[in-house]
Parts: C-alpha cells; structure tokens; sequence
C-alpha cells in the first residue's frame, strides 16, 4: 500500500492501529517523528504496517527495473493499446488506454501521464474507498 | 521515444504549514491545477460534487479525502500528494493548520526536507504562523519559504506585504530561522503560484513552483564525523553482520570504530551487500548497511559506532527543547522511555527549567508539567549511559521522541550535555578500555566453555539484613551447579590492596569504590560471575553501586537489595527483598533474574544464547 494510490492512503501512517472492530480512528493517528514509529502496542492490538508508504508508482517500476524483478504481463500492453495500471478482481477493474510494451515504456509513460493510477478500479467512485477501508480493505 | 532510464527519480519531501484557514490546501489544489498536474477527470468531478452539495468549489477539496473533512472544510489529516514537475517529483504534505492537530502536523514536518509557511494577507501573523514556524525550526526544517496569500483581499498592497514580511522575519531572527524568500500570492485566484502575477509588479521574487524548484535535495552529511547507530546484529553463517542506516559521515574497511557506550572497538573488516561484484569497500551517510569486524566483540542495537577521535557524548543526563504532543501531561519525576536513534532506555524528567511560549517566544517558570501541545525546555535523566550528540552538530543522534506506555508523546532536540557525577569514572573506563590488552582468548570463548557469560551480582542494603549469608548460598549454588562465581568480598581489599589508604580515605567512600569497581572488572573478564556485597561502604552502598555500576560498563549488573524497612533501593535495582529471607527462595529467584538476563542458559548443560552484549 501506498500514499500516492488514492486519497485515504495518503494519509496513513507506517504503522498503523486498528481497534477491536477494525476500525481506523484517523482523526486520532499516531504521530511519526523522523525515523521514530509507534511500534509498541497493548496486547491484542490489530496493527497495520506500510514499509513502502512513501514509494511512488514510478519508484516501483524504477526498483523493478533495477533488480529485474518478474511481474505479471496484464501490466503490458499486448497489441490492442491497453494495458492495467492496478489489478484487482477482475469484475471492478478495467484497463487503461496505454502502449507501454516494456518497463521503460511504462516508467516514462509515468513521468508524463495526468491517469490516476486507479482510474481502472470502479471500487474508488465516490467515497467507495473510505467505506471500504473502514471495513478493512487495505 | 526516450527508453533511457539513467537514474532513479529524485523526490522531495515539502510540507506546507501555517494557520488554519490561511489557505494551505488552496494552495495545493491550485498548485496542481495550474501545473496540469491533476489526474483526468479529478477536477471536473469534485466541481460537480459542489454543484450538487450547492456550495463554492474550493481547490482545498481536492485533496481532503475524508467525507468529514469536506464537510467541515478544514483538514484533519496529514495528507501526501504526488506530482511531478521537470523531472522532479515532489511529495507534497499538506499539514492541518488547526491547532488542535497539531500532532498532525508534526508527524507532517518532520519528514520533510523543505517547508512553505503561509500567512494569510488579510488576517497577518496569527498564533500557529508562530507556532508552525518555531517548529519548523525544531524539527530540523531549514530550508522554507513564506508565502503571504490572498493578496487579493488586500488590494495587492505592497506596504500590507511589507509590514508582515518584517513582523514576521523579525519573529523568525529570534531563533535563527532565515526564510529563503517570501512570496506574495493569491492562492485562490492562481497570482504567483505556477504563473506570475500581473496584480503585483512590485513583486519580482521567485512564484511558488519556482521556489519549489529551488529547494535543494537534502545533502547527505558524508563531509561530517561518522555516526553509525547500530540497528541489529545479523548472524549470517559464521559471520556477524552489524547492520544500520549511517547517519553521518562514511566508513571503510580498515577503519578503528569505537562502539558507544559500551567502548567496544574493533577494524572493519567488510562491507557486506548482496549480489554486488565487486563487493563495496565503503559506506556513506544516508545509506544502509552491514559491516563485518575484525575482532568478535558483541555490541547491541542501539550503540552508536564512531571513529575514536570524534566520540559521542555519553551521560545519564542532558538539556533538550521538547514540544509534547501526549493526551497526558508530561510530569517531573515520571517514568518514560527515551528513544535516541536507535537506542531504547527509561528515563524520567529531572527538571522543566521553562515553557516556552511560541508566540513571543516568552519564558515561564516553575511548572512541573508539560500540557499538550506546549514547548519546554528540560533536562532528562536516563536510566543507564545513553551515546548521544548536540542537535546543532548532528541531527539524527541530536534529537529524540519520549514514549508514554505505548505511544510517542514528545519529541525533542538535545542542546547540552549535562555532566553527571559518574564523569569522571565513566572516563577513566573509556580511556582504561581504549588501551585495555586482549591475549588470543575472547570473552565468546570463554563464555562457550563456561557455558554462561560473566556478570557481576550486586548485594546492597543496610547492615544485618542477610546479605553475606545469601551471597555465600547464592556463590556455593552457582558453583554446585557447574558455573564459575567467586564471591568478592570487599574486607579482602582492606587489608591488601587498599591498605595505602589513610583512615580518612577510608571513611569516604570514592576511592575504595573505585578500586573495587576495576577489581570487579578484572574478575568479570576473566569470564567469573561476580557475587559482591557493599557491606565494606557501609551507610554509603548507593554511591559505592554506582561507582561500580560505571566502572563494569557494559556487563550485566543484577542488583539485589534488602532491607528490614521500607527504605528507597538504589537506582535500577532487579530484585528488592526485605531482610533475612528464605534464602533457598531468594537464591532461586536470583538464578531466574540471570537465566532471564541471558547470564545463565535455561537448562543446565545448555549452551547459553549470546544475544546480548557482554
């Protein structure tokens, strides 16, 4: 999960603590100072933990570039000028309008597209995502 | 089309603080919108949701997520956003203004490397433009613009700009803070943010996006002493890896390192990586990495490594400004533990000299607590020797958080080294260990063949409280069973060692204390567990423990004490016991307390875990 993703998650924290119902209070976070994290809890505590938080889309595919890391290929575009930019269930996600045949074609696309990374996801209309994260999606 | 990737993107962290309502969020929205940077659709939609809602679009909404904070028009939450800019990419927090998350604002701040300060034109310098500033300044932001909006409800007026821009600067000269420029702007109406303004021709400083391209990314502090904070210890087949982020300055293999406090030293021996041929030779602030030593000394997360001419300070007491963000009151006298890098000890407050008023930086005195959301200036005193370092030299082993239970409730930086009275034992140590001659068996040998580390047993308390018996049953257990102890009996140092001293020496407590310390020493590295008793010091045990205490840094200290009345045991005493006790019950209870230390294995026969230090 990430902060560049969508609305909510920009506003989360490394680590991240649910109450007894899953419920995320954001009104009330902890604080993170420099390298400092609250990462002692009472027992029983349901904790969330966001190490790439501060990632960005284009450091993802840079990293994966960099290590030569094997990804799934529905992030290709595979001839007919699409391509997904986020995956999800396969009913609520659609592809977006992309040539990116490589890596690089992605990374660059990136550097220069005004898409929203999930523009593909139907579950971000509205205020799908805070609902749904409040439920617990992640 | 350009398939060339030459190096991976810089970013930087901008946090945009100020005022409630002065219009940080506006500022963002329109910041994006004139830059194109707005995802498809994004903009259109939320200027429908207003049309619906039957209320004025406001470039805020764009990044207020939550549906409470749309409804309420104000941000309740740190936010990030995203966007790039020639080949830059800028995360950009958008810190709530209100004062009553000013939590927020600092989790915001404090990873940011560079800020824009708003001050709204029509209302002028107001309680959190001082506040945001003063922090700012605390948390290690230096590099900051401040941005006057809504020039447009002031007529575009040079001398309105004028009068906040010299009010203001001459609040920031208190504490040092120099703004790299202030920027008169219309936020709403788009005046200096991506485009400049035609409203202001007297204006011919840098627009909002200039500015941001003109913050530098954050310089590593590579030309600085080295501070390597140790993260963990990593056993990797017969290697162990000292593993951390470097904080300042570099290293190389062949480097002397000092590790602090525990003034273990050894070479560097390599530079680990994975996968990377050939393998590095060298490391560099900013970057993580492990390292292999020459020599097999333990040291433990927490200790800062350094080269020995460029030491850290160590004590069990320094000065700080600290803000305190804690739902309870900080008081004078309570327990919190103290997080320096990575170093976790329990400390307490010793003094709350004065709070600090941020908005005329006015002093008062004689508080003992620290409410939400207030600034103080106060000394702290730890639990044990903590390595640290002044904040105006080093940054991130000059600064702290204090931990209330579980969560982070303050935050401070550290801006004076208090000399305790162990100083001046605590640097006979260091200099004693600096020199100390090894011969070719290691403190791990002997540990392995002992089958349990060396450690010093303290017995305190008055006289006639059962001490000797318990500690001659406590020697004759460990012993039966296999160990290596030796009760060290202090009358033995007397009538010997101590005999050049006069009556008068002999009737304070500091030099006999000082040679049972570095005897003790000695014994423990002969890999010994030391069962001691203070019964020579009489009356004055508590400084005798302390003395000691310093002198065996860092081997584990397990102190009993006893005691027939209710007296206060020393500082950090392990096990408290009241008087001539079942021994057979107070023994057990000691061999827990060093099986739980790490001291003893579980099981006789077992082999003992070396987690710890030693």
């Amino acid at each position: 999960m990430r902060a560049d993703e969508e609305g909510t998650r920009a506003k989360e924290r490394y680590f991240s603590p649910r109450d007894k119902h899953g419920d995320w209070d954001f009104r009330d976070q902890p604080p993170e100072l420099w390298n400092q994290f609250k990462t002692t809890f009472p027992p029983g505590t349901h904790i969330r933990i966001h190490p790439l938080l501060d990632w960005t889309e284009i450091n993802i595919w840079e990293y994966i570039k960099y290590e030569n890391i094997p990804f799934m290929d529905l992030y290709l575009d595979k001839g007919d000028g699409t391509r997904y930019r986020s995956l999800g269930c396969a009913p609520c996600t659609t592809p977006i309008k992309s040539t990116a045949k490589t890596v690089d074609e992605i990374i660059n696309e990136l550097r220069h597209t005004t898409v929203a990374e999930r523009a593909g996801r139907a579950q971000d209309e509205g205020r799908g995502m805070e609902l749904l994260r409040k439920d617990g999606y992640m | 089309m350009d398939n060339q990737i030459q190096k991976p993107s810089e970013s930087l962290n901008i946090v945009i603080v100020g005022h409630v309502d002065h219009g940080k969020s506006t500022l963002l929205g329109r910041l994006y919108a004139d830059t194109g940077s707005l995802p498809d659709g994004k903009l259109e939609k939320v200027q429908a949701i207003c049309r619906q809602q039957g209320k004025d679009f406001e470039y805020a909404f764009l990044f207020d997520a939550f549906l409470e904070e749309q409804e309420q028009g104000i941000t309740i939450d740190t936010a990030r956003t995203f966007f790039i800019w020639k080949g830059r990419q800028y995360i950009i927090i958008d810190a709530p203004g209100h004062k009553e998350f000013l939590k927020n604002m600092i989790s915001g701040a404090a990873r940011a490397e560079a800020a824009l300060l708003l001050i709204d034109a029509l209302e002028g310098v107001k309680e959190q433009s001082k506040k945001h500033g003063y922090l700012l300044s605390l948390l290690g932001v230096r590099q900051f613009a401040v941005v006057v909006n809504k020039m447009d409800l002031v007529g575009y007026r040079q001398d309105v700009f004028d009068a906040i821009e010299k009010e203001y600067r001459e609040f920031l000269g208190q504490f040092k803070a120099v703004p790299e420029c202030i920027i008169p702007v219309s936020a709403k109406l788009g005046d200096n943010i991506a485009n400049r303004s035609t409203n202001m021709a007297w204006y011919t400083g840098p627009t909002v996006l200039d500015q941001l391209s003109r913050f530098k990314k954050e310089a590593a502090q590579s030309e600085q002493p080295l501070r390597f904070p140790v993260q963990d210890v990593y056993k990797f087949d017969a290697r162990r890896i000292i593993a951390g982020r470097i904080t300042a300055g570099k290293l190389k293999v062949g480097d002397h390192l000092v590790f602090s406090p525990s003034n273990k030293r050894a070479n560097i021996r390599s530079v680990e990586a994975f996968n990377i041929d050939p393998p590095p030779t060298e490391g560099y602030a900013g970057q993580s990495i492990g390292i292999t030593l020459d020599e097999q000394i333990f040291v433990e997360r927490g200790e800062i490594a350094t080269h020995q001419d460029q030491l850290p300070s160590v004590s069990t007491a320094f000065r700080a400004n600290l803000f305190w963000l804690g739902k309870r009151p900080l008081e004078r006298g309570r327990k919190y533990q103290l997080r320096v890098a990575n170093k976790e000890v329990d400390c307490e407050v010793a003094t709350i000299h004065r709070i600090i008023d941020t908005m005329d930086l006015a002093q008062q005195q004689g508080s003992t607590t620290v409410n939400k959301n207030q600034v103080a200036e106060l000394t702290l005193r730890t639990k044990t020797p903590v390595a640290f370092d002044l904040s105006a030299s080093f940054e991130a082993t000059g600064r702290f958080v204090l931990v209330d239970e579980y969560d982070i409730a303050g935050g401070g930086i550290v801006t004076e080294l208090i000399h305790d009275d162990q100083e001046f034992l605590r640097e006979e140590a260091r200099r004693r260990d600096f020199a100390w001659v090894k011969g070719e068996v290691g403190v791990e040998d002997r540990a392995r063949q002992y089958g349990h580390r060396a450690a010093i047993v303290l017995f305190t308390g008055g006289r006639h409280t059962g001490k000797s018996l318990l500690a001659r049953q406590l020697e004759g257990r460990l012993v039966a069973d296999g160990r290596h102890a030796y009760l060290l009996d202090g009358e033995n140092l007397r009538r010997g060692l101590d005999a050049d001293l006069t009556d008068e020496e002999r009737g304070q407590t500091d030099e006999m204390a000082r040679r049972y310390g570095e005897v003790a020493r000695l014994l423990i590295d002969t890999g010994l567990i030391v069962v001691s008793t203070t019964n020579p010091f009489g009356v004055h045990y508590k400084e005798a423990v302390q003395a000691i205490r310093t002198l065996v840094n860092p081997a584990p200290v397990i102190a009993v004490h006893m005691s027939k009345t209710s007296e206060e045991p020393p500082q950090n005493t392990d096990i408290v016991l009241s008087g001539p006790t079942d021994l057979d019950i107070a023994t057990k209870q000691i061999m827990d307390e060093l099986k739980k230390r790490g001291v003893l294995a579980q099981a006789i026969g077992a082999k003992p875990t070396f987690q710890y230090s030693i």
